[in-house]
């Protein structure tokens, strides 16, 4: 007998086996299914709703994926028999429950159970995003996660120009765009999404002309209208991000409700003459509790105490740095790498070139996001001026 | 004054005739100057739209390559219509697209010797967006000897850095912070891969830091090192170290 047959035969006894049939179940029931094979077989097809964790990172991804360790597993290979060994590393790992699928996927594919064929990038992809394919903290699997998520930025002015630029630039595949403005001459000073040529038409549609041209894959949906409380949530819906590039008080107030409503990081940016800041308000987010914009700003000011509504100067390239820095916010978010700006703001100072980090302070009464609040609902202020016009 | 600017340009550039601080004859100063930038990769490529945004009139850019798909991840200047361009020409209409009063001039190849100091001779201010060392040695060197500022930055992986050089104001040059026997020619964007925004986060404030230079508006980084880590976002300011034995700046500049 070779070792191993010999090895084989002790797994089968320590490890139980299931029919696809009753994988399904256990599947159906909570059990996380791990398909262990390599990338090209994977790209053949693979069980619906799958971890595809492949053999040679499996024990490196498995936390990532399934975190309880009493979780029932149930592993999957081509035939049932790597399956076996994969099995066992995890419950080496201290993995309570693991069971492995016998006959694998060729019998669960024969018996009808449910697979999908999942998105590979494609070798023009490949080389697109070459440089970030070759960066740890994306790799291929990153790549894939943007080109599947859904980014919308709230204005396509100083701020959401860099920041869509570089969100379609880096494949996130679906890039939303609310602004009811068109293109104005003194726009192009800072915003270069629009150019001569579109003065006067649409920003979305400029927008969307100049991110088409930058890559024609995007899957771009503009939405040309004034964001209110009656259609914020069916805007919103359906996004993974939300990018408040407004200059206007009264919807950064409508964005942070329904983020903090919706549960959406909110990837926060405002620019005054030569200082901006940043921050990403997302009060679910893991253990920081950072609060929302309502922790700092409870309520807008009064029209008494309310900013000129006189446009303000801005330094050009002032927007441009910060919705820059927004867009790293995002892909951060999206990729889940890093520590996210969340619990802190980032303040710049272009004129002195120099950047402060501040804690914001959470309040633990905030109607709004503090824990078990029941939502107070939107309160469409009258235009309150703020003159961060970006 | 106010006759210098039509009506046009005075709306163009209404936002920074706002700030305090920047008027007719700082917008007049950005008209009038002349600035040559080396890289149109992810760096130059956006420094270049700030750049002829703002309204610098006579813009001088130079690299001799062609538009890849690979340059599309992070190089927001050009597009998929523009593969196996020059980037020099895919850059030029895109600018001149921005804003017509902008002189854009361009440079299809690698400058060096007689050539490369011809062109910094011409220019008032250089801006160093290449992407290999040997360029940045020589750029440092020339500007250093002819005696023009040169604004610098770098981004590799998820961190980027910027600086501004002032030849005789005594914080040092390029290669007081680096020390040339010891770069890994090998450590690239090629091999090491670069986030996408962060060239654009550098190439942006390499533009600000153009401006403020051209100017005289605000404090450049002609004393600092900017470093910036956009992995966990954070951003240091530090004085530079200088070498009162350089070789480049002499007694530290």
């Amino acid at each position: 007998m070779k070792a191993k047959d010999r090895r084989l035969a002790e797994l089968r006894r320590s490890i139980p086996e299931v029919s696809p049939e009753e994988a399904l179940a256990m599947q159906k029931a909570g059990a996380a299914l791990v398909d262990v094979r390599d990338t090209d077989e994977i790209a053949q097809g693979s069980p619906t709703g799958a971890h595809r964790l492949g053999r040679s990172y499996l024990e490196l991804r498995v936390e990532e994926a399934v975190p309880d360790m009493d979780q029932p597993i149930v592993v999957m290979c081509a035939g049932g028999v790597r399956s076996l060994f994969a099995a066992d590393a995890l419950k080496n790992m201290g993995y309570t429950k693991v069971h492995s699928i016998a006959g694998g996927f060729s019998r669960w594919k024969n018996e009808g159970r449910p697979f999908e064929v999942p998105k590979m990038l494609d070798a023009e992809a490949r080389e697109r995003y070459a440089r970030h394919i070759l960066m740890p903290d994306v790799g291929e699997a990153g790549q894939l996660k943007l080109l599947n998520s859904k980014v919308l930025l709230i204005g396509a002015g100083g701020l959401g120009s860099p920041s869509s630029y570089y969100l379609a630039a880096a494949g996130v595949g679906t890039i939303g765009m609310v602004d009811h403005d068109v293109v104005d001459q003194s726009n192009l000073q800072r915003q270069i999404l629009h150019r001569e040529d579109t003065v006067g038409l649409p920003k979305v549609e400029s927008a969307r002309r100049a991110l088409l041209a930058l890559n024609s894959k995007l899957n771009f949906v503009a939405h040309e209208t004034h964001l209110d409380s009656s259609n914020v949530e069916e805007i919103f819906s359906g996004y993974d991000v939300i990018v408040d590039g407004t200059d206007n008080l009264a919807t950064r107030y409508l964005i942070n409700d329904a983020c903090v409503k919706m549960g959406l990081p909110n990837v926060h940016a405002a620019v005054y003459r030569f200082e901006g800041q940043l921050t990403v308000f997302w009060p679910e987010y893991g253990p920081q509790h950072g609060g929302c914009y309502r922790c700092m700003f409870p309520n807008p000011p009064p029209p008494e105490m309310a900013p000129s509504c006189a446009e303000a100067g801005v330094l050009g390239v002032m927007p441009g740095t910060l919705g820059l820095l927004q867009a790293v916010e995002v892909l951060k978010i999206l990729l889940d790498i890093g520590e996210p700006l969340v619990g802190r703001m980032l303040h710049y100072d272009a004129l002195g070139a120099r950047f402060t980090e501040l804690k914001i302070r959470t309040n633990p009464n905030c109607p709004y996001c503090r824990e078990g609040a029941e939502f107070p609902g939107y309160e469409d202020y009258a235009q309150v001026c703020a003159s961060t016009k970006s | 004054m106010t006759e210098r600017f039509d009506d046009a340009q005075l709306t163009r550039y209404s936002r920074h005739f706002l700030l305090k601080g920047f008027g007719e004859s700082e917008q007049a100063a950005l008209r009038s100057a002349r600035v040559l930038l080396i890289g149109l990769g992810g760096l130059g490529g956006v420094a270049a739209l700030y750049l002829a945004a703002a309204g610098v009139g006579d813009l001088t850019v130079c690299d001799h390559d062609a538009v890849e798909l690979s340059n599309l991840q992070r190089q927001i200047i050009y597009g998929d219509a523009d593969l196996g361009t020059a980037k020099t020409e895919a850059a030029r209409s895109r600018l001149e697209g921005l804003n017509p009063d902008v002189l854009v001039r361009t440079i299809d190849q690698r400058l060096n010797g007689d050539r490369l100091v011809d062109a910094i001779e011409h220019a008032d201010l250089i801006v160093d967006a290449s992407d290999n060392f040997e360029t940045r040695y020589a750029l440092n060197r020339t500007c250093f000897r002819v005696g023009k500022p040169l604004v610098y930055g770098a981004a590799i992986g998820t961190a980027g850095q910027a600086a501004v050089f002032v030849p005789g104001n005594g914080t040092g040059c390029l290669q007081c912070l680096f020390d040339p026997e010891q770069d890994d020619p090998e450590r690239d964007c090629h091999s090491a891969g670069v986030f996408a925004p962060l060239t654009g986060i550098v190439g942006s404030i390499m533009a600000g830091e153009a401006i403020k230079v051209l100017t005289g508006f605000g404090t450049s980084l002609a004393e600092h090192l900017l470093t910036l880590d956009a992995r966990d976002m954070r951003m240091r300011r530090t004085l530079r170290p200088r070498e009162p034995g350089c070789p480049i700046c002499g007694t530290g500049g």
